[in-house]
């Protein structure tokens, strides 16, 4: 049963593709978005039962779909592996993918081509999905570049715009130059083990020479900074914003480009080996996320302000990755997916407010004219910057603590001045977005209008995640999703920390966002 | 049909040009219309072929034999093995969809398609043949209607259109003056290929006179030299003779394959190509040449093959590197197409270099997939042109509101032909580049980053054609909507597509050509490094062991046991 489900996931998006992209223009815009969310709801269900199963069995499912290529010395299946690590990325892909769904039949609403649109989200879906339950590295690498060309097809939508078509090409270019390491550590994998399935690598791959370990884990991590944005091949993200407003939550905020965190988790029995690979895994997130947020401080686009956080966030998983806090690197991508795709998607419904005006600086003022955008973007601030209770808080704050009690205090230094630039800049970009005085023009003054119920609806079931969402990981490093990643991401070696300085890290890292948040209101003032 | 499943695809072509001969030219629908009959029998019967192959058995299938000349030893004799089929599918798919590409060609049809068909048979000739007379007779009949193609039908670059001074002559510049044409007009482009491929067939020619003459078996019959020539240890110039043969087989054949440095007439010859020849041409004329070099070197001199095949490895990366540069200020989209498969064809070149069952089946695959991603990227490339007339990537673009089907396949060709999982490309690309990495991982890393290269520029064509503003002038532009228009893209996406979802088949097949010939190759390693000059006893040793033999002896990788078991005879 539950492998049926296991195999249906990925299949009613792939349906959907099918329908809409070759007979959608016999149907009207209402089956095809219908078709198309509704396919991502069947998904959600499905692995929805398949959670539920896992949780109650614990007993990660392997699964056979396709007998792809079998030679004599070269086996290759369209197999599956859902287990806890796959399980948290397919609940966050289907689901938030569902929300940003049906976000966007209200936002893409009277576009050109709406069917278009509906057929390259749902072939992502497909390909996240094969991405994160692929049980060999060929589907992951399938999965891998089909988000890839999704994500080209997607930031070019608006093909007639020269900027939107630069910037899809660099995405896939830069990208790609990310792709060629993950081919090398996939050819590396293959003639060392002789086999590309996760369950045979990971059993034989105690018996990997140390240097070949490095190699291999730096060949996946270049594929990893290519596909997460990190320094240095960060600069497709930003550009990236080109396309529309749900595809930026989607693929640039909440899933595609927290693939490379999965890859490294997924393979941290190999990183684990390596010493050498997990210190620059470790410093280039470190770097990425302090860089990215001073940028983040001066860019005067909405989406590109939150382009660059979002680097900077995923640079806080990488941290986490370096450093071994796995579990913390999972739950900062499960919050991070819910509040920033809440931000990107209230950020687009403040441009679908104002006819498609994206500075900031022809903003302001806006709270009282769109209140449910404005209460929930400010949820997501609150929930980025750091404040307790919310998401943000304790899923970063478990970063900054492992870095600290683990005496890595270099990387600790830079997430915490990143943290106050991060608060710094989401609170500067809430003043200027909507408080203050209105510099919009008159035109577009007289336009302004709160978004339509279907897409406010979705901002609300992200708003109420990006508050609770922290709890799955509450008490810190034994809450529930800990537990239930044990299995994956092992339970670390046991430290020894006191409840007090814990309490006390805590304070800091509060203490932090608040001080971002009050340096700030120095600064306008 | 069976047995004569090759007779049909070799001579229904050959039958379609005779009989267009007796149609006027004015009756266009049933020139085409034959064309595409002679075309679509070629085509069925050579998937009856691929399907009905039998890779279990392995070895020359539904072979079929004509005394010639007993004198002189020449047979017309015809067979496929594991490599040849895919390739002949090759030939047929491409021929059937080049017809339906120069569907809208009003000048000279019969003409057209007359030559069109000589060409796709002679290259399926090659792809059949078992004697070398036989073999380098199709390969020179197949240059020869490139000839015509390119020069009548084909077209000038932009910069011969702009060498034209105040009083309306066309400049010359050196070249031109010399030959009394430009060097970027299509006569001048024929002419250049045909006079570099016939120079360098000479030099093959000249290698497989030598194989004739020495191995003293008074045959041109593969079959037989493969088994018992003896060319090995006999001195000549300093070096022994199966090395001069081999280089001048190797270089002769590598001219059209094009490897570095002899590619210069390539991307020429396919800019002032017509859509449907350059299709062929990329797609299938190009794979002649490693074909051959796999057919005559690779079977006939193995040991020799073990010892110099590095050469390959060597040049092939200038192939990639080089070509991949050179594309990326390409300006021209035929120009990049053609040295986007330049550039690839050195990625066979590293699979035949690693000499490994993997690596091989691998090149073969990818010869395979190759010729349906630049078939697909030429027959659109040729269809932008006739609607813009313009192949001048800087004034294009915006053209997808024009062409949204158009465009919409260009991604995919775009995608086949960088390797994106979802095409066959990206399995044979996977293979080769696996196979290669114990014996060459250099070459692997420097292809590995040359996918990047192909990637940029071709992103860089697709960006400057079908996104952007769109100029007005091209707002007459139309979109491929008649179904002769579409059928071709969308036969060629299926089988890119198709091959990737079921790889099976077309990998069996292949293997069963590879595993004999790989183990044959790589058998000997030991005896040739260590006992060099005992070779002569050695070869005497195993000269009665019959080819039964050859795959079970220990290699470096076993072959599957399915194909232990060859019969060719």
């Amino acid at each position: 049963m539950t492998d049926l489900l296991i195999k249906l996931i990925p299949l009613f998006p792939l349906l959907a593709v099918i329908l809409n992209g070759f007979v959608g223009r016999r149907y009207s815009h209402d089956v095809a978005h219908r078709l198309a969310w509704g396919s991502v709801g069947l998904s959600f269900l499905c692995t929805v039962g398949v959670f539920a199963d896992i949780l109650r069995t614990g007993t990660p499912h392997e699964v056979i779909a396709y007998q792809w290529i079998f030679g004599g010395d070269l086996t290759i299946n369209l197999a599956y592996l859902v287990d806890p690590l796959t399980c948290i990325m397919l609940l966050v892909v289907t689901g938030v993918g569902l929300l940003i769904h049906v976000y966007s039949v209200g936002y893409m609403h009277g576009e050109d081509g709406f069917t278009r649109f509906f057929t390259y989200m749902n072939l992502f879906m497909v390909s996240m999905l094969l991405l994160v339950m692929g049980n060999n590295y060929v589907v992951l690498f399938i999965g891998w570049e089909g988000v890839g060309l999704c994500s080209y097809l997607l930031i070019g939508y608006y093909y007639d715009k020269v900027s939107a078509a630069k910037a899809a090409s660099k995405a896939f270019v830069v990208n790609r130059i990310g792709d060629a390491g993950f081919l090398l550590a996939i050819f590396l994998i293959f003639i060392n083990f002789k086999t590309l399935d996760y369950t045979k690598v990971f059993a034989q791959v105690s018996q990997l020479s140390p240097e070949m370990a490095t190699a291999i884990a730096l060949c996946l991590l270049v594929g990893a900074v290519g596909k997460s944005a990190q320094l240095p091949l960060y600069t497709w993200l930003p550009d990236a914003m080109e396309g529309p407003t749900p595809v930026s939550a989607l693929i640039h905020a909440a899933t595609m480009v927290t693939a490379g965190v999965y890859m490294i988790v997924r393979n941290h029995a190999i990183f684990d080996l390596s010493p050498t690979a997990m210190t620059i895994v470790g410093v280039i997130g470190g770097l990425t996320a302090l860089f990215a947020a001073t940028i983040g401080l001066v860019q005067t686009d909405i989406k590109r302000v939150l382009a660059y956080s979002t680097v900077s966030q995923l640079g806080y998983m990488f941290l986490g990755c370096g450093i071994g806090a796995y579990t913390a690197a999972m739950f900062h991508l499960m919050t991070h997916a819910f509040f920033k795709a809440l931000l990107f998607l209230t950020a687009g419904s403040v441009i679908h407010a104002l006819s498609g005006e994206q500075d900031i600086r022809k903003m302001g003022g806006l709270s009282s004219k769109i209140p449910w955008t404005y209460r929930l973007f400010l949820i997501g601030t609150v929930a980025i910057a750091g404040i307790p209770p919310l998401a943000g808080f304790w899923s970063k704050d478990e970063i900054l603590a492992h870095a600290f009690t683990h005496h890595h205090y270099l990387l600790y230094g830079m997430a915490a001045i990143g943290a106050l630039l991060t608060s710094f800049y989401m609170f500067r970009l809430i003043y200027l977005t909507f408080y203050g005085t209105s510099r919009m023009d008159h035109h577009t003054e007289e336009h302004v209008h709160e978004s339509p119920m279907v897409m406010v609806g979705p901002l609300m079931a992200l708003g109420v995640l990006s508050i609770l969402g922290g709890f799955l990981g509450f008490p810190p490093e034994h809450g529930w999703l800990h537990q239930f990643l044990v299995p994956v991401a092992g339970t670390g070696e046991e430290h020894d920390v006191s409840t007090g300085l814990v309490l006390m890290l805590m304070m800091i890292a509060t203490g932090i966002a608040l001080l971002g948040w009050a340096s700030l209101t120095i600064f306008i003032a | 049909m069976g047995d004569y499943a090759l007779l049909y695809i070799l001579f229904a072509p050959f039958a379609g040009a005779i009989a267009l001969i007796f149609v006027s030219n004015r009756q266009a629908m049933l020139v085409r219309g034959i064309a595409a009959g002679a075309a679509l029998v070629s085509l069925l019967v050579s998937l009856y072929l691929f399907f009905a192959y039998n890779h279990m058995k392995g070895g020359f299938q539904f072979v079929q034999r004509f005394e010639w000349s007993r004198q002189l030893g020449i047979s017309l004799h015809l067979g496929v093995d594991g490599i040849g089929t895919p390739l002949v599918l090759a030939s047929s798919i491409l021929l059937f969809a080049g017809i339906f590409v120069s569907w809208h060609i009003k000048d000279r049809t019969k003409e057209f398609y007359i030559w069109l068909l000589i060409l796709a048979a002679a290259t399926i000739g090659v792809f059949m043949s078992l004697d070398l007379f036989f073999l380098f007779f199709f390969y020179e009949m197949s240059v020869i209607p490139m000839y015509l193609l390119l020069g009548m039908w084909g077209s000038h670059t932009k910069k011969y259109n702009e060498m034209t001074d105040p009083d309306g002559l066309k400049q010359r510049d050196s070249v031109g003056f010399i030959f009394n044409f430009g060097s970027n007009s299509k006569e001048y482009a024929a002419m250049k290929l045909v006079l570099f491929l016939s120079a360098f067939a000479i030099v093959a020619l000249m290698g497989i006179l030598l194989i004739y003459k020495y191995s003293g078996l008074n045959t041109f019959d593969i079959l037989v030299l493969r088994e018992q020539a003896k060319l090995m240890n006999i001195p000549v110039l300093g070096t022994t003779l199966d090395k001069i043969i081999w280089l001048l087989i190797f270089f002769g054949f590598a001219s059209i394959a094009p490897l570095w440095p002899l590619h210069s007439w390539s991307p020429v010859g396919h800019a002032a190509a017509p859509a449907a020849t350059s299709m062929l041409h990329a797609g299938v004329l190009m794979k002649l040449g490693h074909f051959s070099i796999i057919r005559v070197a690779f079977e006939i001199l193995p040991e020799t093959t073990r010892e110099l095949m590095p050469i390959a490895a060597v040049l092939c990366m200038f192939s990639i590197v080089y070509g991949g540069f050179v594309e990326f200020y390409a300006k021209d989209t035929k120009y990049v197409i053609g040295y986007s498969s330049s550039s690839h064809m050195g990625y066979v070149f590293l699979g035949m270099a690693a000499l490994d069952y993997i690596s091989l089946t691998g090149a073969v695959m990818y010869m395979f997939a190759h010729a349906m991603a630049t078939g697909m990227l030429f027959a659109m490339a040729g269809w932008v042109y006739d609607q813009t007339h313009s192949r001048d990537i800087p004034s294009l673009g915006g053209l997808s509101n024009r062409m949204p089907f158009i465009s919409g396949c260009f991604v995919v060709a775009c995608m086949a032909s960088i390797g994106v999982p979802g095409t066959v490309n990206f399995i044979a690309e996977v293979m080769i580049i696996v196979g290669s990495w114990n014996k060459y991982p250099f070459q692997v890393i420097v292809a590995v980053v040359g996918i990047v290269l192909t990637l940029a520029y071709l992103f860089k064509m697709m960006r400057g054609l079908f996104y952007g503003p769109m100029d007005q002038k091209y707002s007459h532009a139309h979109d491929a909507v008649a179904v002769a228009d579409r059928l071709p893209l969308l036969i060629m996406i299926t089988v890119s597509i198709g091959f990737f979802f079921f790889p099976m088949h077309l990998y069996y097949v292949v293997r069963s050509g590879v595993d004999p010939l790989i183990a044959k190759i790589t058998r000997v390693v030991p005896v040739a490094s260590q006992e060099r000059e005992t070779l002569g006893v050695k070869r005497e040793a195993r000269a009665d062991s019959s080819p039964q033999n050859l795959a079970a002896l220990p290699g470096d990788v076993l072959p599957l046991t399915p194909y232990a078991s060859r019969s060719d005879q």
